[in-house]
């Protein structure tokens, strides 16, 4: 009796996995943290938890406005990359080591971005043109906005505070920016369910029709998904220059295609309708778990290449099934 | 019969701003244009671009998309320069080889796309890291050559046109070819609509696998050519190729999810894109030489160059609007006559 | 002969078929008559091989007969014309109608000029209004429906199934399929007619097979019964038509028109409209399909641009640009197609319920998932809606309970006026009557309501006044004892209808 209770306790315990990707998610970075253990046990070092945390925070301020893009059914957002370095590169250039400009700076950032998104929205949301390709030729006026502002090289580096935020840590492995972290996850995990704004954006993402039927603004709440992307997209550069230091030309373009993996492993679904910023830091979490990795375990290039490649397409293969077409 | 054309073809976007860039780059260039020197390096500087965005189109027209086009091209360069290079292999053996190659990464997407079923943006962002690995493992680093004869015939003409021209011309055809075929009508209706297509007995998985061994196959060529071209390997080479082969078939008029655009369209996509460069060059140059004192920073050619391809963009919407209204017209027509015969 | 024995089919938890029993033979029309969620559309579906059977058995002519997919059921010589349609948008016409079944020619190319004729030929017989090469995607309803059949036609099938084909459908356009049916049967074709329209199925067909529950529960010959004994095989219940009459008086709440619409115009289907709804009152817009009534409809509301006439609400003139603006004026709207216009299938049970209400508050307004929750729950209550939980998917719930969960939004925000575009189209008798019952609560308690229906019997148990539309413009007003089925059926055909039709 005993045994039936608790092996029927056990598949309810193992479909709650199965059906919940942030938890399956969850137990693939711990799998992963457990086998860069075994590789070397500086990798449990309270040291090494501190850099992994501060990489996976950075990447996933770099999902967020990828998450209330796809979220919102507009697709797919590729100016996040050059968004973010224009970010990083204002934040250096504005603030050129003091503190004095840091709110300037913010500003100008948030302005930027806004900018960004606003053209983002405009373009897709008045064309029929799809959002990876447009976002896409976005991406390409903000990199030569980035070259013009800093003559091909950045000068300068963010304030004594900002960097301080972005670098040290209250405890070994423990940084500030853990804290940043939380407070952006939980400011917009309440924004996507604890507003109206939110519901309406999942709504739009689901059935954009029927929203609109239903009263909804769904261009307003599809472009302002764009322009809130492009503000996310453009303080992750500044968390980026606080965090780098170093800062250069299109030297957040590696975050474009990490983001929507981050999103994929996080169990937000690319069609719209259904999404969770937890998950897409969770996402962000295995990625930054699973470089490491392949960086301790000295694989070249190629080789972490086709691994990234690999793990993917396993996730996908388990998570992003379309259902067969007979039924 | 312009009316027809105008209303009924799917590449007329491409066309029309194609005919914008030639005008515009006449416009500032002069009838150097159309110099044989310059002609030719505008076939064989971009005969690697415009395949692409054949490539590109007909994944786009199957209903998905190919993220590993960039890649797969790297694939065949590395795998060229290492076989002739460090092997030995003759030329055209490589070719066959690099060719093989990417049809088979072509197959890969395409059994992934239809069987295991995982969305094609996901699948191809997989394979392209995958791929791109598979071209560094061949070649670390940049270096190797290609012949001398090999890069000259390339660059150089055949038979009164340049060589590249035949070769954009030959991978049209096959197109047009396959068009006239049943796979070329599944293909598009797998792309319109998948379900409706199976309905009608189609074999759907089959002509998606078909479909991405195509691209795969197309994409080899493309490859042949950046080889070529660059005249040396490079595991890096055509990583900018994936994004611009999207904008090359959208600029073409090719939809998404529709099933509807065409090479012709496609072809004149690309060199729209192509020739933007080009015309910003020029522009700006004659700015310089018309006002001495105006030194713009060669930034600004970039900035100009990506706005103009937004806009272009842009305007393949228009262009598709007032195609519509122009069917929804000729069905009015269709109906007006129809009742006035039987009234 | 077709022998359809003890076909099962579920769908997870959801028992489509139990024990399905069919036979058809060469040169019979058969109707396949069912309510919704009795199987009959599963049951087209496995025979044409979009949907894969449990268990049972399909023989052909005495031969087990398995099909696989919908390629081995056209090889095994039946076509189908799907309910929802198997076109593509992009193809032309004729492209579609040769979809599958190109003819090739020399070095296997196929023959362009046979596409086009063969496509003409069947054009032609069936009177469409436009030429093998139009775009599907700028057809309306009707004429995309002449496509389906069209493609089906073109297979040449010995068996042909038709799956509720003539819901878009003009009554001239399916006069002429109903003739053109007969010739086949009389040729030799063996036809599957599914229908809700019992009127059809006493025109057309020979025999009827109908099914409730997943079960065939009757197979007859359709000369030995009607209407009665059909819909007590439906529905099991044995429906007084007495009882169908609308009980409740015609209330005369205010004389004022709470809505007020004059020579609305939308080209080219709406060819200046004009009429008026009464607070508290029920007005019905009656008519066959594809009049105008949901462009009309759409246009009041918003959703669509109109190209002239006035409306008033409440004596002020207004002119709503988006759905967004009509909601904010207290307008409500119920579209036909639910899955498609209507409902949320990812997001819960509550979300679905309360979009409209959230549609009406501030973008930064912050929830109480609690205050949601809770109103939800009477809401389910309410309406009898069946689902798992509050939270549970809307997709996770049937096609009646999805669509009671659109009410139920529209009831949330107790619109002034609520605007159904043929809402109970393809839903069941038992929702039907249950929607009808909460109109008649929203009315009586104050919504105006405008309700388009193909369905007579519809109108007549609803409405306190029917508005007629007929080619665009409305041609007769029925209110007190002028509502009766006699009067409407021929104003919808535009018996009274003078005027010659325009070019």
């Amino acid at each position: 009796m005993a045994d039936r209770d608790s092996s029927s306790a056990f598949r309810g315990f193992l479909r709650r996995f199965q059906d919940n990707q942030v938890l399956m998610a969850l137990l693939m970075a711990a799998v992963l943290y457990l086998v860069g253990g075994i590789f070397t046990v500086q990798f449990f070092s309270l040291g090494n938890i501190g850099s992994l945390i501060s990489l996976t925070v950075i990447l996933g301020f770099a999902g967020a406005g990828q998450t209330l893009v796809v979220s919102s059914g507009g697709g797919i957002d590729l100016s996040v990359g050059a968004v973010m370095s224009l970010g990083a590169i204002i934040a250096a250039q504005t603030m050129r080591d003091a503190d004095a400009g840091t709110l300037l700076s913010i500003a100008l950032i948030v302005g930027m971005g806004f900018a960004a998104g606003l053209f983002n929205a405009v373009g897709v949301i008045l064309t029929r043109v799809p959002a990876l390709v447009m976002t896409m030729a976005t991406a390409n006026v903000v990199a030569a906005v980035q070259w013009i502002y800093s003559g091909g090289f950045p000068t300068g580096h963010p304030g004594p505070l900002v960097k301080f935020i972005g670098t040290a840590r209250i405890l070994p492995f423990l940084p500030y920016l853990a804290f940043v972290g939380v407070a952006m996850v939980l400011l917009i995990e309440f924004g996507l369910n604890r507003t109206v704004y939110g519901k309406q954006m999942f709504a739009v993402g689901n059935n954009l029709q029927a929203a609109y039927l239903s009263g909804v603004r769904a261009k307003l709440v599809q472009g302002a998904a764009f322009v809130l992307a492009g503000v996310l997209n453009a303080l992750a550069g500044f968390w980026f220059a606080a965090f780098n230091v170093y800062t250069a030309v299109g030297s957040c373009n590696i975050y474009v295609m990490p983001s929507i993996a981050a999103l994929v492993i996080g169990g937000t679904s690319m069609n719209g309708g259904k999404g969770s910023y937890v998950g897409t830091m969770v996402g962000a979490l295995v990625l930054t778990l699973l470089g490491s990795l392949l960086v301790l375990m000295q694989t070249d290039e190629a080789g972490r290449q086709i691994a990234y490649g690999l793990v993917l397409i396993a996730v996908l293969a388990a998570y992003n099934r379309e259902p067969k077409i007979r039924l | 019969m312009y009316q027809r054309f105008v209303r009924t073809s799917p590449g007329i976007s491409g066309y029309f701003l194609l005919v914008i860039a030639v005008v515009l780059n006449l416009a500032v260039q002069g009838l150097n244009f159309f110099s044989g020197w310059n002609f030719s390096s505008i076939f064989s500087g971009n005969a690697p671009l415009i395949i692409v965005c054949m490539a590109q189109m007909i994944a786009i027209l199957v209903g998905g998309i190919d993220l590993s086009v960039g890649s797969t091209m790297c694939l065949a360069n590395t795998l060229i320069v290492m076989l002739t290079n460090k092997q030995r292999w003759p030329t055209l053996g490589a070719w066959l080889a690099a060719l093989a190659a990417c049809t088979l990464v072509g197959l890969l997407n395409g059994a992934i796309i239809a069987f295991i079923r995982i969305p094609p943006i996901l699948t191809t962002l997989s394979t392209m890291s995958i791929v791109g690995g598979l071209a560094l493992i061949v070649q670390q680093r940049p270096g190797g050559v290609v012949p001398r004869e090999v890069y000259s015939r390339y660059g150089g003409f055949t038979l009164g046109l340049p060589t590249t021209f035949w070769v954009i011309l030959a991978m049209i055809l096959i197109w047009y070819l396959i068009g006239r075929y049943p796979l070329g009508r599944h293909l598009r209706a797998v792309g319109g609509n998948e379900r409706s297509a199976y309905a009608c007995g189609i074999r759907t998985p089959l002509v998606k696998l078909s479909a991405y061994t195509l691209v795969g196959f197309y994409t080899g060529i493309a490859g042949i050519c950046v080889t070529c071209l660059t005249a040396t390997g490079d595991p890096r080479i055509g990583i900018p190729f994936t994004l611009n082969s999207v904008a090359g078939a959208v600029l073409g008029g090719t939809v998404f999810g529709a099933g509807w655009g065409s090479i012709g369209g496609t072809v004149a996509g690309g060199f729209f894109l192509a020739l933007v460069n080009n015309i910003v060059f020029f522009a700006f140059s004659a700015l310089i030489r018309l006002f001495s004192d105006y030194t713009p920073s060669p930034y600004m050619q970039n900035l100009l160059s990506s706005a103009i391809i937004v806009f272009a963009l842009a305007s393949t919407a228009v262009t598709y609007k007032r195609q519509e209204s122009a069917q929804k017209r000729q069905k009015a027509e269709f109906q007006e006559k129809l009742h006035g015969r039987q009234g | 002969m077709l022998s359809v024995r003890s076909v099962r089919k579920s769908f997870g938890a959801v028992v489509a078929l139990k024990d399905a029993n069919l036979e058809l033979m060469p040169g019979e029309i058969r109707a396949l008559l069912g309510a919704n969620g009795s199987g009959k559309s599963t049951l087209v579906k496995i025979l044409s091989g979009l949907v894969s059977k449990d268990g049972g058995q399909i023989l052909l002519d005495g031969r087990p007969l398995s099909i696989d997919s919908p390629l081995d059921s056209l090889r095994a010589g039946f076509a189908t014309a799907y309910q929802d349609l198997s076109l593509v948008p992009r193809f032309t016409v004729a492209e579609n109608i040769a979809l599958g079944r190109e003819p090739r020619g020399r070095a296997g190319l196929i023959e362009r000029r046979e596409v086009l004729e063969t496509a003409r030929g069947i054009l032609e017989r069936l009177k469409a209004e436009f030429s093998p090469d139009t775009f599907a995607s700028v057809l309306d309803a009707s004429q995309l429906g002449q496509v389906e059949i069209a493609k089906a036609f073109a297979w040449k099938a010995r068996y042909l199934l038709l799956d509720e084909v003539t819901a878009s459908l003009h009554h001239e356009q399916v006069r002429v399929l109903f003739k053109l049916l007969k010739e086949m049967a009389a040729a030799g074709a063996a036809i599957l007619f599914v229908s809700h329209r019992l009127d059809e199925v006493f025109q057309l067909c020979d025999t009827a097979t109908i099914l409730r529950g997943g079960q065939t529960v009757a197979s007859v010959k359709v000369s030995e019964v009607d209407h009665t004994d059909l819909a007590f095989h439906m529905t099991g219940k044995r429906l007084d038509r007495a009882q169908v009459k609308k009980t409740s008086t015609l209330s005369a709440v205010g004389a004022e028109a709470v809505l007020a619409v004059e020579n609305l115009t939308v080209m080219p289907k709406v060819k200046g409209v004009t009429l008026h709804v009464n607070a508290g009152e029920v007005v019905g817009l009656g008519g066959l399909q594809g009049q105008g009534q949901s462009e009309f409809l759409q246009a009041v509301y918003g959703a669509a641009a109109r190209s002239g006439g006035v409306v008033k609400l409440n004596g002020r003139e207004v002119h709503f640009r988006s759905p967004a603006e009509a909601l904010r004026h207290g307008l409500g709207f119920i579209p036909g197609d639910r899955d498609r216009d209507g409902v949320f299938p990812v997001r819960s049970v509550t979300e679905n319920l309360y979009l409209a209400k959230l549609a009406l508050r501030p973008l930064a307004r912050i929830i109480n998932p609690q205050e949601l929750l809770q109103g939800a729950r009477e809401l389910i209550q309410r309406l009898g809606i069946v689902a798992g939980g509050p939270n549970h998917p809307a997709r996770s719930l049937s096609g009646g309970n999805q669509q009671k969960l659109i009410v139920g939004r529209w009831l949330a925000v107790s619109p002034k006026v609520l605007i159904l575009d043929d809402p109970t189209k393809g839903v069941d008798i038992g929702a039907r009557l249950e929607i009808h019952e909460i109109l008649r609560r929203m009315a009586q308690a104050g919504t105006s309501v405008l309700i388009s229906s193909s369905e007579v019997e519809e109108l007549l148990a609803l409405a306190d006044r029917i508005y007629v539309f007929y080619e665009g413009r409305i041609v007769e007003e029925l209110s007190g004892d002028q509502r009766s089925e006699q009067n409407l059926i021929s104003a919808m055909l535009g018996v009274n209808h003078a005027q010659s039709r325009e070019g």
